[in-house]
């Protein structure tokens, strides 16, 4: 287990180079050319040619390539052209926002999501079952910003429950979390019933139901363990799509994160903020997915990982 | 050669009993779930052609007494801010998101397809490769992605297609490649190598063909997700811009008029959902129909 951990923290090296390459693909090999791109329409010749010169676009590309490793490696992320100072700072303020929704979000959906699929997996082919699985393949179609418009309507401006989101308020947080949890509650309610209906037919469940246990703990110790494992994988996956829509979702509900900030940069033409941005979220990911796979090898004993 | 009989043959197969792609149709055809989904998709395709030759108004000519109109018998739907009938303009609409879905996943299916099938039958450093390279298209979110790409190429029905279908490349070819993998190791397949067919023979005539199903389920889910992806980059303004009526264009114009006209954002959204509901019910049953025959296979 130990080398598995070891040979997987490696490999964050060159996936993090990876994602560093991908990113540059995206930001200068663009058809036409990234200055102009970047100055906007209603810029002079001149001014292209001069932020041409400033980006180092005269150079062939392997050298800008290199260049931008080595800026990369010494914590030179750029300059903003709206804060006109590093990217690291704005960024830094607003990714812990960011993370708290997705977190959020992501409590949500797991508890809400295991408990829906184990009752319906308990009940199968049943009603309960065929109602909430219904519910969950319309949870996987609705969009999020949609949902999180209507939610606001309700719980808002009808009922006057809630905040209408609102970052400062006390429970500003909750339907911005809601609102990006619907999908994964979905997924996760799909995938914990398929595999809960899987492990219940196991030949230990028999056993342990033969031995007269009560149902609550064959179902909590017996099956959920063993049920929760591809669960957790898919969470991980799932935790992707997450940071995805929070895009979106921090648009609808003004909540000051990353993806806001990458949605006033698009705006406002800040490449080089854009850029860093589309990093955090890479590495944002990446971490994740090496946080859930060192876990795997602590937490599940029957995996050999050699 | 041609007279050799190494085509694909269903694998424990009796003579007498209805083809495997029957039993798999009769099984789709029997499911509740998936002939609902098949319904609403052919509702919006033929609310599309009509669209297309007649609509109950023009699409884009203001009509500002009759602005904001709750829905009616004229206006089922209601009006916009500037009196355009919501319901043609969501008619005229649905070209736009069902283009987009099944053009992205065309497309990402006609690049990610081949390398998967190259990379699962060929093996060795073609497949690490290839599959090295597919990874780092999975290392950003996926809308994440899409939104870079966008924010280059500019907005538009063209960039939003292109910013989809490369995201989509990976799960095309990674389930390909998996499915090539597990049909290489069957006896057909030995079979026609021993008969002498040629490796592009082979890949076109066995192992595509075996392999289409399970892919004919990824397209129709991915026409699903397409779609949300196309509506959020449209609500975000990265889209396909105004005046074309692109539902999530809409829904975001309509977002300014919530208090007095919450109809110009349920409409949409409903629509939105509906089109993309189908596209998931049809994949999914098509997914549980396949599924006795996936196992036959692995």
């Amino acid at each position: 287990m130990g080398r598995y951990i070891i040979r997987r923290l490696l490999l964050f090296i060159p996936t993090t180079f990876a994602a560093l390459t991908l990113v540059f693909v995206i930001f200068r090999l663009v058809p036409g050319d990234p200055a102009r791109l970047m100055a906007g329409d209603a810029a002079t010749e001149e001014s292209i040619a001069l932020l041409r010169q400033e980006m180092g676009l005269n150079d062939s590309v392997p050298t800008q390539y290199l260049r931008y490793l080595d800026d990369m490696m010494h914590g030179d992320f750029g300059r903003s052209r709206v804060y006109q100072q590093s990217v690291i700072q704005p960024i830094m303020d607003r990714l812990p926002n960011t993370v708290l929704l997705a977190a959020a979000a992501m409590s949500i959906a797991l508890s809400i999501g295991v408990t829906v699929g184990i009752l319906s997996a308990l009940r199968a082919h049943t009603w309960v079952d065929h109602l909430s699985m219904l519910t969950a393949v319309a949870g996987v179609s609705l969009p999020g910003f949609w949902l999180g418009l209507m939610l606001v309507m309700l719980f808002s401006v009808e009922l006057g429950w809630l905040p209408v989101g609102g970052f400062n308020t006390k429970w500003g947080i909750v339907l911005p979390a809601v609102t990006l949890a619907a999908n994964q509650m979905a997924v996760l309610a799909r995938m914990t019933r398929s595999t809960m209906i899987g492990v219940l037919q196991q030949d230990y469940i028999r056993t342990a139901r033969s031995k007269g246990l009560p149902q609550r703990t064959v179902v909590t110790t017996h099956g959920l363990r063993n049920a929760m494992i591809p669960t957790l994988t898919v969470a991980g996956v799932q935790l992707g799509y997450l940071l995805g829509g929070s895009l979106v979702i921090e648009t609808v509900f003004a909540w000051p994160g990353l993806g806001r900030l990458l949605m006033d940069s698009i705006q406002q033409r800040d490449y080089p903020m854009i850029q860093a941005i589309v990093l955090v979220y890479a590495v944002l990911m990446l971490t994740v997915n090496l946080v859930v796979d060192v876990l795997f090898a602590v937490v599940d004993p029957r995996v050999n990982y050699g | 050669m041609a007279s050799a009989p190494v085509g694909p043959i269903p694998l424990g197969q009796e003579a007498d009993q209805p083809s495997r792609r029957a039993r798999t149709l009769s099984r789709f055809l029997r499911n509740r779930s998936g002939q609902l989904g098949l319904l609403i998709i052919l509702v919006f395709v033929i609310a599309t052609v009509i669209a297309v030759f007649w609509t109950p108004y023009p699409v884009d000519q203001p009509d500002l007494p009759n602005r904001l109109a709750a829905p009616s018998l004229q206006h089922p739907m209601g009006t916009d801010d500037v009196g355009r009938d919501v319901l043609t303009r969501l008619a005229v609409g649905a070209r736009y998101s069902l283009t987009m879905g099944v053009v992205a996943i065309a497309l990402a299916a006609a690049i990610g397809v081949p390398i998967g099938l190259l990379a699962g039958y060929r093996g060795g450093w073609w497949d690490t490769g290839s599959m090295r390279l597919v990874d780092v298209l999975m290392v950003l979110p996926t809308f994440v992605l899409a939104v870079a790409i966008v924010s280059v190429l500019g907005s538009g029905i063209r960039s939003v297609i292109l910013a989809v279908a490369v995201t989509t490349i990976p799960v095309f070819a990674r389930l390909t490649r998996s499915l090539a993998l597990t049909i290489r190791s069957q006896d057909f397949v030995a079979a026609a190598q021993v008969a002498g067919a040629s490796d592009g023979r082979i890949l076109l005539r066995h192992i595509l063909p075996n392999s289409l199903s399970p892919l004919v389920v990824q397209a129709s889910l991915g026409i699903g997700a397409t779609i949300l992806i196309a509506a959020a980059l449209g609500f975000l303004g990265l889209g396909v811009q105004p005046p074309t009526p692109e539902w999530g264009t809409m829904l975001s114009r309509g977002r300014s008029y919530m208090s007095t006209a919450p109809f110009l954002v349920f409409f949409p959204g409903i629509v939105i959902a509906l089109l993309v509901l189908g596209f998931n019910l049809l994949g999914d049953s098509l997914r549980d129909a396949l599924d006795p025959w996936m196992r036959e296979i692995e």
